[in-house]
């Protein structure tokens, strides 16, 4: 069997805290995998780890080939772009920048991709707005937008529906279902166990330093634990 | 009336001040969306320092400031890094350093004018061959921004996001901050270190008052600094007064006339 991303006794620990220690993780091409754990349990630290935003402490992490397209859409500084004069599709159209090198500019029907993704994610009306004039969630998709437009072969997702309220969330995962369907391997960390059911083929739970697998029989209970509601995203899938 | 183009240094300084006005926003734009407008600041002292060596050593000026400015820009990039969490300390000790250093060897230059001319420029006394020199920077700089156009987007944009999609960071950074180094050394002989400062900001923070994308953002930029330099030159000329004080009350003046703008927009 071949892995499209392999992490072997991933250990990180902090001056007074262990994450979690001498964790493997194999991860098929075209699985979507979640990351579920209380705050503060080290799921966005593992997240980042595998995407490698931060840099492994002890272990070894490996991808199928070095030509692998990444993106990763961590948790947005929304206040950070209040300001910054950039239109939602020249924030989308830099996605291109490195997959294009130097002096070579997007071709028009690049551009026209870039705004039919923004208007797939219910964007129409922000494509030339500014940035810091758009709310939170519509902030959040544009983010997304500009992750997909080069379509990774691995995206790493935090809480990618934080600031959406249900009907967007309901057509992103629609949207995230059929990359997954056309190959794309997604890694999700997520509070929300209800619609990690729903759409992972696999769980992790991140806990108390330990990293653990659930099955169906632990999502369920855990979910009559937590009195979550399972039917929302049935019609994701 | 007097006619401005009946004169050869006026002819000079105007197309010298349209160069430096041409590319100062486009460097500006970066530092201000970065939140290093004071970079600009700390490097012109530098530059001044490099001034000051210049002469007493004997040596073109504007090549030591090149130099200085180089070094102030580098200097600043690793004590950025160094200590991330104080952006702005590493900014600090670069402009006492160059202050220090400016201010020290200016003692030993005995003709102070020619010292101080680069402190608020003398652009009217441009010379031919510094004519060759701002064109062939300024070209440079207008090229270098045209072909790195989406780079440098990315680098104001987000820094980290960029590196992680693999665009060549350190590279555009280093372009970005030799831009910067170049203007400043440039523009030290013309408009002066301390005005040029000034002019790579002014411009860019108008401009964001109007709440436009990037592109339109630094074509404003450019169209206000423009604006205030040839119109500060027309004033000087016509009313006996410095040119550099004159061009940064103009980009002032812009930036407090479209203040209600950006009220009505908040």
């Amino acid at each position: 069997m071949s892995y499209i991303l392999e992490a072997e006794n991933l250990t990180y620990a902090f001056p007074q805290k262990t994450l979690f220690k001498n964790f493997d993780l194999k991860i098929k091409k075209g699985e979507w995998i979640v990351f579920i754990g209380n705050n503060g349990s080290g799921k966005t630290t593992l997240l980042k780890i595998l995407a490698g935003v931060i840099p492994v402490q002890t272990g070894s992490l490996s991808l199928s080939s070095t030509s692998l397209q990444k993106a990763y859409v961590g948790q947005l500084d929304f206040s950070h772009y209040d300001r910054f004069p950039a239109t939602a599709l020249e924030v989308v159209m830099s996605a291109y920048t490195a997959p294009l090198g130097f002096f070579k500019n997007p071709s028009a029907s690049q551009k026209a991709e870039a705004i039919q993704l923004l208007k797939d994610l219910g964007l129409e009306d922000a494509i030339h707005q500014q940035l810091g004039q758009l709310s939170g969630g519509q902030r959040q998709r544009v983010f997304i937008a500009k992750a997909l437009l080069i379509k990774p072969d691995l995206l790493f997702l935090d809480e990618p529906n934080s600031a959406l309220d249900s009907n967007f969330t309901l057509n992103l995962f629609k949207r995230l279902k059929s990359y997954q369907a056309q190959g794309m391997t997604l890694v999700m960390v997520t509070h929300d166990l209800a619609l990690g059911q729903t759409v992972a083929d696999r769980i992790l739970c991140v806990e108390e330093q330990n990293v653990l697998w659930l099955d169906e029989k632990a999502i369920t209970e855990e979910l009559a634990h937590r009195h979550h509601h399972t039917g929302g995203y049935d019609h994701v899938v | 009336m007097i006619m401005l183009f009946d004169y050869v240094f006026m002819q000079r300084a105007l197309w010298v001040g349209l160069l430096i006005a041409l590319i100062s926003p486009l460097i500006g734009q970066t530092l201000v969306l970065k939140r290093l407008s004071m970079v600009s600041d700390a490097v012109a002292h530098t530059t001044l320092a490099g001034v000051a060596i210049g002469i007493i050593v004997g040596i073109n000026p504007m090549i030591s400031a090149l130099i200085a400015s180089l070094l102030g820009v580098y200097l600043v990039d690793i004590l950025r890094k160094r200590l991330p969490q104080y952006a702005e300390v590493a900014v600090a000790i670069l402009m006492a350093i160059g202050i220090g250093l400016a201010g020290t060897l200016s003692s030993f230059i005995p003709d102070t004018n020619r010292f101080s001319a680069f402190l608020f420029g003398s652009i009217v006394s441009t010379s031919a061959s510094e004519v060759i020199w701002i064109s062939g920077i300024a070209l440079f700089v207008l090229l270098s921004y045209s072909l790195f156009y989406k780079e440098i987007f990315a680098l104001t944009f987000d820094e980290e996001s960029a590196q992680y999609a693999g665009v060549k960071i350190k590279f555009v950074n280093f372009l970005v901050m030799l831009m910067l180094s170049l203007t400043l050394s440039i523009a030290a002989k013309t408009v002066g270190s301390l005005i040029l400062s000034s002019l790579l900001i002014l411009p860019v923070a108008t401009a964001l008052q109007l709440s436009l994308s990037y592109r339109k953002t630094l074509i404003w930029s450019v169209l206000f600094s423009v604006i205030s330099m040839l119109g500060g030159l027309i004033l000087s000329f016509y009313f006996g007064i410095k040119p550099g004080g004159a061009v940064v009350l103009l980009a002032v003046a812009q930036y407090l006339l479209l203040l209600p703008i950006q009220r009505r927009q908040h």
